[in-house]
């Protein structure tokens, strides 16, 4: 799930630099440096700082470099195990599904794409079971079944649309 | 376990969040739709209000979700600019803070109360305003407080609609109200008993009147001064984030009362209103004064007496007129019987007279008017007939006299016009041509509006008058009609022009005699009296 959240927190800028306003480019810059993509609390991940910055009063001071200590929003994505979501499936390969939630990718294998036997076309990028179709671009329903925070790469998610009212989400 | 702590959190957090109306978290990015507030939040702070004046007290209140947490709380006040201008530290019990703040702020804007516990933060909006709106009515300048999450874009004081109008914009968010108080002096509603009664109150989106909307509101306190009212403002999600909404706040209905003024019906029809918009105290009609009229409230009994002695006439409640494509009535020809309008032709006496008229289109509600005189008022369409309300204003003739500075041949030496009374002696021509003293059988005088046009004639023997267009000669022409190289009264005219008019009234007086002849400047002309 997308939360959107005010966190305090800090970013350094040379001593020299003088800050005209805390939402300029260099501020905002100097925020998404340390924090774009930054794993909190081992179980969310920040998606992107949207600035609102408000400073506090707290100045550090390092050599050449100040720590400025600021509250800032930011966009976090925290998945949880057997949270249902949508998707949008990108590619359909040999062993699993690939479906972006966000900006980030979920992986579905192929034994839990679609209830029941399934076949895939990999040519036309299609999966067909019974009665259901998948194809890129698919909107689709899928239960979180594993997330892993690695503290280098993108983090993994695992789905599963195998079960009853997931997969494709009905028009 | 983790899990299960989370979820309490949430739960929580939920269940704070939908008992509060200004708990506001950054807006929703554009395709995310399940934001909100993350689970781990460890505190939530709210106010007990959405938006301030100066001095008003800001209570705070939060809850911390740390089992046993005992420090204490930082909570900051952020200015529009982002700056913090104020740091409290508050303490925390029962994992529960709470204080009171003074906004005594000096910036009108949007100011954020922040409270930060171990790298989460919450942030409450609050709109403040730091001082009243000053609007000037008349000569005289009032102070008006109000508060609203809104923006106030202005406020005006409509003396035609009685009504004070106000305009704010960026009602973002649901459930938002605009609160004012209203001085006694400005504006007031009172009933047939002199109580207070309930003002009215209309919405809408910067439109017309006729599209406007009744608002919910409460007054929430009165006192000798002022009245102050908390009004609904209506949640459109599209329009309310750039739109301009618009309130008329007017004196109270006439079904449950008149809405009357303070002042006397003289000075509001001075002040420019309509007849029509003045009302009179309870037992008292209105009637209006023949020789100006000007509207007066007296008791019926009275009424009674003023009007056999020719002093002033009753209202005109006016007559149904039926018209159908192709016919005319007063100012008005119908041309097409649309099924919600009618296209016609508006011909106008005043200010400016015309025989040319104005393509003009009329939903049920509008009018059309000569200028002065005449008003027919749409009130229904029926396949191919359309029903007008036709009124007509005896006590407010087309300005048709002379100028204020216009000087009268009498026995007694030229005198002004505005000196002239009923009984004094004035030079007319009889039916023979003649030159004869008579007396002078009436007089009048009539309100012009701004704008008003006169005609000003100058003649080969340098003899001027400044003349309404309408005005008859002693031959029967009109003024207006008049153009370069005519004779009148045995001169040819040199010059004619149509000038402003800055005077207030026009005049004319009716010698007695068989032509109400009189020479103006020195020109013979007729009366527009009978």
């Amino acid at each position: 799930m997308f939360y959107l959240a005010s966190i305090l927190g800090s970013f350094p800028l040379p001593k020299t630099f003088e800050i005209k306003s805390w939402n300029d480019e260099n501020v905002i810059n100097s925020i998404k440096e340390k924090y774009h993509s930054r794993i909190l609390n081992e179980d969310m991940l920040v998606v992107m700082v949207l600035g609102n910055v408000i400073p506090t009063n707290t100045t550090l001071m390092d050599g050449k470099t100040k720590s400025y200590s600021v509250i800032f929003d930011v966009l976090l994505f925290i998945p949880k195990i057997r949270e249902i979501i949508p998707s949008s499936v990108s590619q359909i390969r040999e062993s699993d599904m690939v479906a972006r939630i966000g900006s980030f990718d979920a992986y579905v294998h192929k034994s839990q794409i679609l209830d029941g036997k399934s076949k895939i076309d990999f040519i036309n990028q299609t999966v067909t079971s019974s009665n259901k179709s998948i194809r890129v671009g698919t909107i689709i329903r899928g239960k979180i079944t594993s997330v892993s925070f690695p503290h280098t790469g993108p983090i993994k998610i695992g789905m599963t649309c195998a079960q009853p009212y997931l997969g494709v989400i009905d028009e | 376990m983790k899990t299960l702590f989370l979820s309490i959190i949430v739960f929580s957090v939920s269940i704070l969040l939908i008992g509060t109306s200004n708990q506001v978290f950054a807006p929703c990015l554009v395709g995310v739709t399940s934001c909100g507030p993350p689970p781990g939040v460890t505190v939530v702070a709210t106010t007990d209000s959405q938006f301030y004046e100066k001095n008003d007290t800001i209570t705070v209140q939060g809850q911390v979700y740390l089992e046993n947490y005992t420090k204490p709380v930082t909570i900051q006040v952020v200015n529009p600019n982002n700056t913090t201008i104020q740091s409290i530290d508050v303490p925390v019990n029962n994992e529960t803070f709470g204080t009171k703040i003074t906004a005594n702020f000096t910036k009108t804007g949007m100011y954020q109360i922040v409270t930060c516990v171990q790298n989460w933060c919450n942030r409450s909006y609050i709109k403040f305003v730091s001082e009243p709106y000053r609007l000037t009515a008349g000569s005289t300048d009032f102070l008006i407080n109000y508060k609203s999450f809104a923006d106030l874009v202005g406020m005006e004081a409509d003396v035609n609609s009685q009504a004070l109008r106000v305009h704010i914009t960026n009602a973002t968010a649901q459930g938002l109200q605009f609160v004012i108080t209203l001085p006694r002096e400005l504006i007031d509603s009172r009933g047939y008993d002199g109580n207070d009664a309930s003002f009215r109150v209309w919405i809408g989106m910067h439109q017309p009147d006729k599209y406007m909307a009744p608002a919910n509101f409460t007054q929430i306190t009165s006192n000798g001064k002022s009245r102050t009212l908390a009004i609904d403002i209506p949640y459109e999600p599209v329009s309310n984030s750039n739109g301009i909404w618009d309130f008329k706040i007017m004196s109270a209905d006439v079904a449950s009362g008149p809405g009357v003024s303070n002042e006397s019906p003289l000075k509001l029809f001075r002040l420019g209103m309509t007849i029509d918009q003045i009302h009179c105290q309870k037992d008292f009609v209105l009637i209006i004064k023949s020789e100006d009229g000007s509207p007066a409230c007296t008791s019926s009994e009275t009424a009674q007496i003023l009007i056999q002695r020719g002093w002033g006439h009753a209202l005109d409640t006016g007559v149904s007129v039926t018209l159908r494509e192709g016919q005319r009535d007063g100012p008005l020809l119908v041309q097409k019987v649309l099924q919600d309008s009618i296209q016609g032709l508006n011909f106008r006496e005043y200010p400016l007279a015309t025989n040319v008229g104005m393509p003009v289109t009329l939903h049920i509600g509008d009018t059309a008017s000569n200028g002065c005189t005449v008003e027919l008022t749409l009130v229904k369409i029926n396949n191919d007939t359309a029903t007008f309300l036709k009124k007509e204003y005896h006590n407010k003739p087309c300005p048709i006299c002379l100028s204020e500075d216009t000087v009268i041949d009498t026995p007694n030496g030229r005198v002004n016009i505005k000196d002239l009374k009923v009984g004094m002696s004035v030079f007319t021509q009889d039916d023979s041509g003649k030159k004869q003293i008579v007396t002078i059988s009436k007089t009048g005088k009539t309100l012009t509006l701004p704008g008003h046009k006169m005609v000003h004639l100058i003649l080969d023997d340098n003899r001027e008058l400044y003349v309404s267009q309408n005005h008859p000669t002693a031959d029967g022409r009109l003024f207006g009609k008049l153009a370069l190289g005519d004779i009148i009264d045995g001169s040819k005219i040199k010059s004619t022009e149509l000038v402003s008019y800055n005077g207030t009234y026009t005049y004319d007086i009716l010698p007695s005699g068989g032509t109400g002849f009189y020479w103006a400047n020195g020109i013979l002309a007729g009366s527009t009296l009978k």
